[in-house]
């Protein structure tokens, strides 16, 4: 008994062991590669120094995804606002403000296509997943409405119908399944100032180097998605002096965000062979105690009681 | 043995138990009304908040209470303390009420509740999913405490069923026995599994959680509090039924001590552990900056602190009333921790905010007191406490 | 001293001269009750005007002849005595020289020089000689003898047409070649008369310039940029933008900044104050995009159909921050949560207290009893 015993302790300490060498070495998770870049992979461009805030991008997304008109009104800055304030269930990209003193800058916030996304790891069963041009999009059937991907995704990008029986989850797909039979990103066909532009991540990597490199000093000397997370198919490009935590985005680092944890779930769930052995120690305890026990309580009442 | 549980009886609609009722009532006239506008309309959730009490009062709290069923039974039935059986019945129905609450709150929280039955349908799994993983495993979890329940069933139908109940217990009671074992098993396996994952959960959101609570220890932290919640459960009950059922049922003071003593240990391992990991990464600085988060941080390791120190004092031990008040903090450190985890810090960006509302407080009180009722009414019916025991 | 025959202006009654007057007063940022002195000013002493023209078209002038109140022109001209101009006066020669000549001589110091076009400065100024002077001379020596120099239109402000790219003639404005006086810029291709009337009535009226910006311009109608009161502005605000000449956008009256409308960076009042009084006479106002002919670096210069940054001293306030308040907090879910929660732990704490005390009473009884 004692045998099985310290068996169980030990398979105990091996399982939460491995849990716990991939938890502390998240330097060592970083070794592996860059998530891969889906070769058709398309996305947005946004440039907040061109951006003009004029916000036809929400409207030409409404339009094109047959998307309520929020009408509501809010107050923003001490006034009555009728316009989308955020991401929601209505709106999938949406124009806000970043100002501190003199400087401001505008920030367009959408899905930003990542290349490991969190949401995909997120969800349970398959609902969001990178498709067509490696874009996320939600397919009903499979989604349970956890909203779990709202929580996971770094960007709180995924938003969920509140007010409904029959509540969808709503995310930007880079117009891929536009309702008005047109093609191509709504938000990028109408922006007047090329601010936002479509293309693959390529096309959009070039855009961007080649924009900063014809005006140094314009810009912030990164382009955001590049790298950050693991690299997302949408990038963006800030005015110079202006970080991107200001513009409300988060600092991921090179890694993508679910790295660690798909470490540690991986690490101790390999093969499942933890948990068998676990379950064969368990059940072998389990077996050897309760036969000996139904053998020594034969006669009842023999447990040790005070 | 549990051979000595008898079924309490006694009248069951006594004024307490309609108000359970009614109140549980109150809760599904609540959840009607959101099958019907939405989850919105109830609750306070937004879509920075898309996690609110149900999660971590109703689910991750209710099977941290039900948790009682795998401390006991890791005592019982892994490491052989086969003394603390007459603990294991009432353990395994609160943990059976516990998870089938929290798997009802998970239904009445997913947005597309229909969605779930393809958790039967494997070739949809995402195996990257930590909560597929709780999903399932607290599926299985609530089936086989349910099937841990039924020898109680049939012991009462043996006992005193009709004779087509009778010869149905009789046939199948050695089977089941038979087939215990691995049930059991199985019980030790999944709470192992799906506990340490309900801290996994916010491992995903590495940038949301705030980093006194972010760790890769997390499972590991879930786990340990899992442990001490579970045992406090079994104390409160323990306590609770032996004076509200006076000189039928006495609490198992000596077995309390024993596990009391494994709850104050595993408390403050806790303690130390999470205060030597957030020392060891640095973190622990943010606790001595004046914050709401600090404040909340340090309620929860002096709750720990404070219940592991009770439960372990010699004083506390040989007092049923100490020992409840002990195991209420026990069960509250716990509860603070999950919540904390789940809410106090997650950050889903400046501006984010959120209180469950009235609707969210009513459904959880009333799941948690139709818990309450089912549990009073199972044990007036079936053989689960030893009743009538004459132990000093 | 040029007269123009007094038939028609003499028939402007007091009542109409006092209405354009108002207007003159409002255009400038004078109260009402300027337009009074303004009027009473007028009969007293004129100030001498030389109205001198270099490298343009004349339409500054023109469009001074062609206000929709047929009666600017004659209220300028009957506020101010117009010693010389080439387009209007009946001299020509050397009689016109010697009006010059005279003008100068006799207000020397006092008078104001009114400068229409640009002022050639490449080869000596060769390429704009009036009686054998260069335009650059005429400036130096004419224009430094004033009391003040306005430059009506974008040529004398900075340019303009003839300093458009690769500018042969050196055409420059006349606060590049002239230091040392105070210079008024009506830039404005052509410029807007009321903005000249409401300078030269408040010089008229109290004998100072109106306010004036960094870049030399009336801050009384260069203080805004077109954009920011446009009445296409709504259409602007809400994303609607003509998307090319004609359709659908363009008949509905949208907003023209994607095809290029310059309006977001000319700093003007067209969209405030109706070109020579006609509601609708101007680019934005007939569809067509604002070109920026008022201001450097744009009119002329960008391309028609590039778009500009859109600029304001500070960002509309209508724009939600990146770190917007979500979600609510009810107060009576927090009193019930409080209250659930309180009376939960506090209803186990004393129950625990009671079971204490019960044992312990029991204890008690049970060691007197034996």
């Amino acid at each position: 008994m004692t045998v099985s015993r310290r068996t169980v302790l030990r398979t105990l300490a091996l399982g939460s062991a491995a849990g716990a060498v991939a938890a502390a070495s998240p330097a060592g998770a970083s070794a592996s590669a860059a998530p891969p870049v889906p070769p058709d992979a398309r996305g947005l461009l946004y440039d907040s120094t061109l951006c003009i805030g004029c916000q036809t991008c929400t409207v030409a997304c409404q339009r094109a995804n047959q998307m309520p008109v929020e009408r509501s009104v809010k107050v923003v800055n001490g006034a009555p606002y009728d316009f989308p304030t955020d991401l929601n269930a209505d709106c999938r990209t949406v124009i806000k403000l970043h100002e501190k003193g003199e400087r401001w800058a505008f920030v367009k916030m959408q899905c930003m296509q990542c290349l490991e996304p969190s949401c995909t790891k997120a969800c349970m069963l398959g609902s969001l997943q990178k498709r067509k041009h490696g874009v996320v999009t939600w397919d009903g059937l499979r989604c349970t409405g956890c909203r779990y991907c709202q929580i996971s995704c770094p960007y709180n990008v995924p938003k969920f119908q509140w007010d409904s029986a029959l509540p969808r989850i709503v995310k930007c797909d880079l117009c891929l399944d536009r309702k008005d039979g047109r093609q191509g990103s709504a938000c990028a066909e109408v922006c007047p100032r090329e601010a936002v532009i479509s293309g693959t991540r390529d096309e959009l990597l070039a855009t961007a180097r080649r924009r900063m490199a014809e005006s140094p000093g314009r810009y912030a000397p990164r382009i955001f998605g590049e790298h950050d997370g693991g690299g997302n198919q949408s990038l963006l490009l800030a005015p110079a002096g202006i970080a991107f935590t200001d513009l409300g985005l988060p600092e991921l680092g090179d890694e993508p965000p679910s790295r660690l944890a798909m470490s540690i779930q991986h690490t101790t769930y390999k093969g499942f062979i933890a948990p068998a052995v676990l379950y064969v120690a368990a059940a072998v305890a389990v077996f050897r105690n309760m036969s000996a026990e139904r053998k020594a309580g034969a006669g009842e009442g023999e447990e040790d009681r005070p | 043995m549990s051979a000595h549980a008898r079924p309490v009886g006694g009248k069951v609609l006594t004024p307490l138990f309609v108000g359970l009722l009614s109140l549980s009532a109150l809760a599904g006239i609540l959840v009607a009304w959101r099958l019907v506008a939405g989850v919105g309309s109830i609750t306070a959730l937004t879509d920075a908040y898309s996690w609110g009490i149900w999660k971590p009062i109703n689910v991750v709290t209710f099977t941290g209470i039900g948790a009682g069923a795998y401390g006991v039974g890791l005592l019982v039935y892994i490491l052989n303390k086969g003394r603390y059986h007459p603990l294991v019945r009432p353990a395994v129905l609160v943990g059976a009420i516990g998870y089938s609450l929290g798997g009802a709150s998970v239904m009445i929280d997913l947005g597309r509740w229909w969605g779930s039955v393809f958790l039967f349908y494997p070739p949809w799994y995402n195996f990257n999913s930590i909560l597929l993983e709780v999903a399932l495993c607290v599926l299985t979890y609530v089936g086989v405490l349910w099937v841990e329940v039924t020898p109680s069933v049939l012991e009462q139908w043996k006992a005193d069923g009709s004779s087509g109940l009778k010869r149905f217990a009789a046939r199948w009671q050695p089977r089941l026995l038979t087939a215990l074992p691995f049930v059991i098993a199985l019980a030790m396996l999944l709470p192992t599994m799906h506990q340490s994952s309900l801290g996994s959960l916010y491992l995903m959101a590495p940038t949301k959680e705030h980093p006194l609570w972010f760790t890769g220890w997390l499972p590991f932290l879930f786990l340990t509090s899992c442990l001490t919640m579970g045992y406090a459960s079994v104390t409160l009950v323990d306590v609770i039924a032996g004076s509200v059922l006076p000189g039928r049922y006495r609490t198992h003071l000596a077995l309390l001590g024993g596990i009391g003593r494994v709850a104050g240990g595993v408390s403050l391992f806790y303690v130390a552990f999470r205060l030597a990991d957030l020392a060891w990464t640095g973190r622990i600085r943010y606790a001595f900056q004046p914050s709401v988060h600090a404040a909340f941080f340090w309620m929860e390791i002096l709750l720990f602190a404070v219940s592991g120190a009770m439960f372990l004092s010699r004083a506390v031990r040989s007092d049923r009333g100490r020992l409840l008040v002990a195991a209420v903090l026990g069960l509250l450190a716990g509860a603070a921790y999950r919540v904390d985890t789940y809410l106090v810090a997650y950050d889903a960006g400046p501006g984010s905010r959120y209180f469950p509302s009235l609707g969210e407080i009513v459904v959880t009180a009333g799941l948690a007191s139709l818990g309450i009722a089912a549990f009073v009414f199972i044990s007036r019916r079936l053989p689960i406490f030893a009743v009538g025991d004459t132990h000093p | 001293m040029i007269r123009r025959s007094p038939a028609p202006f003499s028939a402007v009654s007091r009542r109409d001269f006092l209405k354009v007057c108002s207007l003159a007063a409002a255009a400038v940022g004078l109260p009402a009750s300027a337009a009074e002195e303004m009027a009473a000013s007028v009969r007293k002493r004129k100030p001498s005007v030389v109205w001198l023209q270099f490298q343009e078209c004349t339409g500054c002038t023109e469009s001074l002849l062609r206000t929709g109140h047929p009666d600017v022109a004659q209220v300028i001209l009957d506020l101010i005595s117009l010693d010389y101009t080439e387009t209007l006066m009946a001299a020509a020669g050397h009689q016109a020289e010697a009006a010059l000549e005279a003008a100068v001589k006799e207000n020397d110091g006092k008078f104001i020089c009114v400068i229409e076009g640009a002022i050639p400065v490449k080869e000596d100024g060769a390429f704009c000689k009036i009686a054998d002077r260069t335009a650059l001379e005429m400036t130096r020596s004419i224009a430094g003898r004033a009391a003040a120099v306005i430059a009506i239109g974008s040529c004398a402000s900075w340019g303009g047409v003839p300093s458009a790219s690769p500018n042969p003639t050196g055409a420059s404005g006349v606060s590049d070649v002239l230091q040392g006086k105070p210079i008024v810029n009506i830039p404005g291709c052509p410029a807007n008369p009321y903005n000249l009337l409401g300078t030269v009535l408040q010089y008229a009226t109290y004998g100072t310039l109106p306010a004036l910006d960094e870049k030399g311009r009336p801050k009384f109608a260069y203080a805004r940029v077109i954009h920011d009161d446009c009445p296409r502005r709504p259409h602007f605000d809400a994303g609607r933008f003509v998307q090319r000449y004609g359709d659908e956008g363009a008949r509905q009256g949208w907003c023209l900044y994607k095809i290029g409308c310059k309006g977001p960076k000319t700093p003007n009042n067209c969209s405030l104050l109706s070109f020579v009084d006609t509601p609708g006479a101007w680019p934005i106002g007939i569809g067509a995009q604002c070109f920026g002919c008022s201001e450097k670096g744009i009119g002329f210069t960008l391309p028609l159909f590039s778009t500009v940054d859109v600029q304001g001293p500070t960002p509309p306030a209508m724009y939600t921050p990146v770190g917007a308040p979500s979600g609510t907090v009810s107060p009576v879910a927090t009193g019930v949560a409080g209250l659930v929660g309180g009376a939960l732990v506090g209803a186990g704490l004393a129950y625990g207290a009671k079971l204490t005390r019960v044992d312990a009473e029991a204890k008690d009884d049970a060691e007197e009893k034996p």
